[in-house]
């Protein structure tokens, strides 16, 4: 074999990839050729070392929470064919149909409850507070604790909504998980381009607000069928 | 994998050992696979560290880019935990995962091209700063960093992992030879770089 | 604390539809609450101290009425509660009182009440007109139409229409997938979100004012009167922003998707801040 044939089989021979037969005829090669042998201790250089690099590098100490909240937010997003929200929430649909339990509705201590009830209402709802609190969640850090208390109070919610004695009728029990799914997907839309780009602030404001508009929801149904 | 580039995780002569802890790791997989988020977390903290040297070297040194792309698969490896049958090591299905990632998220995004160190910084690779075997890891770090996209990918996978070329062709979706032109070149870059 | 006298009324055995009519003293700054599940409720305010109820009761239904003169309340009670049919109530009621009503399907109306209104729906309609001094309207999948000026408005629905006409200085409306259309003016502060529901707003903005518009994938379209001044910041992370305001083009988001707008209208004022994930955005000037 040729120099020129040769130096193409130098980067096989390094790394014990040539076929067996063809390497004495290479080493015999090298033995006698300076520019061969050079390049074969340049390659054996960097290939020793490149082997020698740490196989490990400790990542961010931070790095698994993102994780672990996208995990979470995965684990209790309300997928459409997800048993939960299906039979348990609705637990007679069809037989009774537009009922509100009305007895609640009209004890006096209920009476007493809406009157008192009002002004802390309003206050969770003072825009000024809310159209400004954006930056208050703008950091990652704040806002993996937000999600996991968004976390928890679904869990809360949805339980609330299970247990309800009362039901509503089946086309509003529809449009209504219709309108949670749509929610769901708009949440883990967001959540997959934060795990993407997690030091985006509009997308974790995005994701407050989305959640915030979960638990509404969730929180103004269940106060509308308990009756009040 | 060669054996000369794997990690000797399986090191411990007694094979009854080999064989719990091989139970145990798979115990704490099927946790996993049955939602088990604390479990999850053991196979972080186990193979993050191996996986986000890969995601590094990829990502030409950015760590930003290669703790996005380090989060990313272990979200992927979450959500398919299910397709994992146990027929591999699960550190190598993971690593499997994690270049599929990176390909993925390279089509995916128009991502601005691997910071390049400057040629002109060469305060750490002047001789007295190579007498540490520290500053020679750090000379190389920087020069793989260095190296175009496609030789960096053959030469990582190659030569710091230890894939075969015809595993890595399967996995970049190109041929054979193409891994190897790209692995000549990665050499002969780095042997000018760390030479200089 | 409220004495509850409940008077019962005796079924007719003749009727379809039964005509009740009660009144009941109340007086200018007492409560009221109402609540009928199905068919209607329509409430007036007037400048007497009394409510007068006038009722068209599905057969077998009941009106339930009482109360003393700080607070009143009054329901109808289905004959089947599995199978309710509709009933009717008309009310007038002192204009200042604080309103309370509730109905499933029924539709609720109120005109002219100006204390404060609290009207809750499942999948009925909310038409209030008026000047409320505080305005809350929810429903699950019912429309929500207002012509009013409130100080403080929130309005949400799920998937029903949200429509404001009026003004307000604490303003909030919220849909998943329900229009939302503001029009009218001058607005101070005003929150308007939806997840994919579509945004139009075109209303007077106060210099001093702060807007919030959010969508994930619903469209916002904007348009402000000529000589507004406003300050925009539009994020979007991956649809498309169009500015008919000024030559000023929004620059390319992150990854080459979606885009980013700032820019002053009329040397700036009011405070514009626009997200969407993916829905488009329109800023115009009001025809």
């Amino acid at each position: 074999m040729t120099h020129e044939v040769i130096r193409h089989l130098l980067d096989d021979y390094v790394t014990g990839e040539l076929a067996e037969d063809a390497r004495p005829a290479v080493a015999e090669h090298i033995a006698g050729c300076e520019i061969c042998r050079a390049e074969v201790d340049g390659l054996q250089a960097v290939i020793t070392r490149a082997a020698a690099l740490p196989k490990s590098i400790e990542p961010p100490a931070d790095a698994w929470q993102s994780i672990r909240a996208t995990i979470e937010r995965d684990k209790e997003a309300v997928m459409p064919d997800r048993d939960r929200s299906a039979s348990v929430f609705w637990r007679r649909p069809s037989a009774i149909a537009a009922a509100i339990v009305l007895a609640a509705v009209l004890s006096s201590a209920g009476t007493a409850l809406y009157l008192g009830a009002r002004n802390d209402a309003q206050q969770n709802q003072n825009v000024a507070s809310s159209v400004t609190n954006s930056t208050a969640t703008a950091s990652l850090a704040a806002f993996t604790i937000e999600e996991n208390a968004y976390l928890r109070n679904v869990a809360v919610l949805q339980d609330m909504l299970d247990q309800q004695e009362a039901s509503l009728a089946p086309e509003t029990v529809a449009q209504l998980k219709a309108s949670l799914r749509t929610i769901d997907e708009a949440i883990l839309e967001a959540r997959n381009a934060l795990a993407r780009d997690p030091a985006n602030k509009t997308l974790i404001e995005m994701l407050s607000g989305s959640y915030r508009q979960k638990m509404d929801l969730m929180r103004r149904t269940a106060e509308m069928t308990r009756g009040s | 994998m060669k054996t000369s580039a794997v990690v000797a995780d399986t090191i411990g002569p007694n094979p009854s050992t080999i064989g719990e802890e091989k139970a145990a790791a798979l115990d704490t997989v099927r946790r996993a696979q049955a939602g088990d988020v604390d479990a999850f977390e053991l196979l972080y903290r186990e193979h993050s560290g191996r996986i986000y040297a890969l995601c590094l070297r990829l990502q030409a040194g950015d760590t930003s880019d290669a703790t996005e792309l380090m989060q990313d698969v272990f979200i992927r490896a979450w959500r398919r935990l299910s397709t994992f049958r146990g027929d591999c090591a699960f550190s190598s299905w993971l690593h499997r995962l994690a270049v599929n990632t990176m390909l993925e998220n390279a089509r995916g995004d128009r991502r601005r091209i691997a910071r390049v160190l400057p040629m002109e910084d060469t305060s750490r690779l002047e001789g007295a700063a190579r007498s540490t075997s520290v500053d020679l890891r750090m000379d190389m770090e920087d020069a793989i960093a260095t190296l175009p996209k496609g030789a960096r990918q053959a030469f990582v996978l190659h030569d710091v992992e230890g894939y075969q070329h015809q595993e890595i062709a399967e996995q970049l979706g190109v041929s054979v030879g193409t891994i190897k032109a790209q692995l000549h070149r990665a050499r002969r870059l780095l042997r000018e770089r760390l030479e200089r | 604390m409220l004495g509850v006298a409940v008077l019962l009324l005796v079924p007719s055995v003749l009727s379809a539809q039964k005509k009740v009519e009660r009144r009941l003293a109340l007086g200018m700054e007492g409560a009221i609450r109402i609540s009928n599940m199905v068919g209607s409720v329509i409430v007036h305010g007037w400048d007497k101290d009394t409510v007068l109820v006038r009722g068209s009761l599905a057969p077998g239904d009941q009106l339930f009425s009482g109360g003393g003169y700080a607070g009143a309340k009054m329901f109808v009670e289905s004959a089947n509660e599995r199978d309710p049919k509709p009933s009717r109530l008309e009310v007038w009621v002192p204009s200042r009182v604080r309103l309370w009503v509730k109905t499933a399907t029924a539709n609720i109306e109120v005109t002219g009440v100006n204390g404060g209104l609290d009207l809750y729906v499942v999948s009925g309609s909310i038409d209030v007109t008026g000047n409320p001094r505080e305005l809350n309207a929810e429903a699950i999948d019912g429309d929500i139409h207002i012509t009013a000026t409130s100080p403080w408005v929130r309005a949400k629905s799920a998937s029903g229409t949200v429509t404001f006409q009026g003004a307000s200085s604490d303003a909030a409306f919220s849909t998943v997938s329900g229009p939302i259309k503001v029009t009218g003016g001058v607005f101070e502060r005003t929150k308007i979100e939806t997840v994919n529901g579509d945004i139009t707003f075109s209303g007077h903005l106060d210099r001093s004012g702060a807007f919030d518009f959010d969508s994930h994938s619903g469209a916002i379209d904007i348009a402000i009167p000529t000589r507004t001044g406003a300050s925009f910041s539009v994020v979007s992370i991956a649809g498309k922003i169009t500015n008919s305001l000024s030559k000023t083009s929004p620059v390319a988001g992150r990854f080459g998707r979606g885009a980013e707008l700032t820019l002053d209208a009329n040397g700036g004022g009011a405070k514009v801040t626009v997200r969407t994930f993916k829905g488009p955005v329109t800023l115009r000037r009001a025809m």
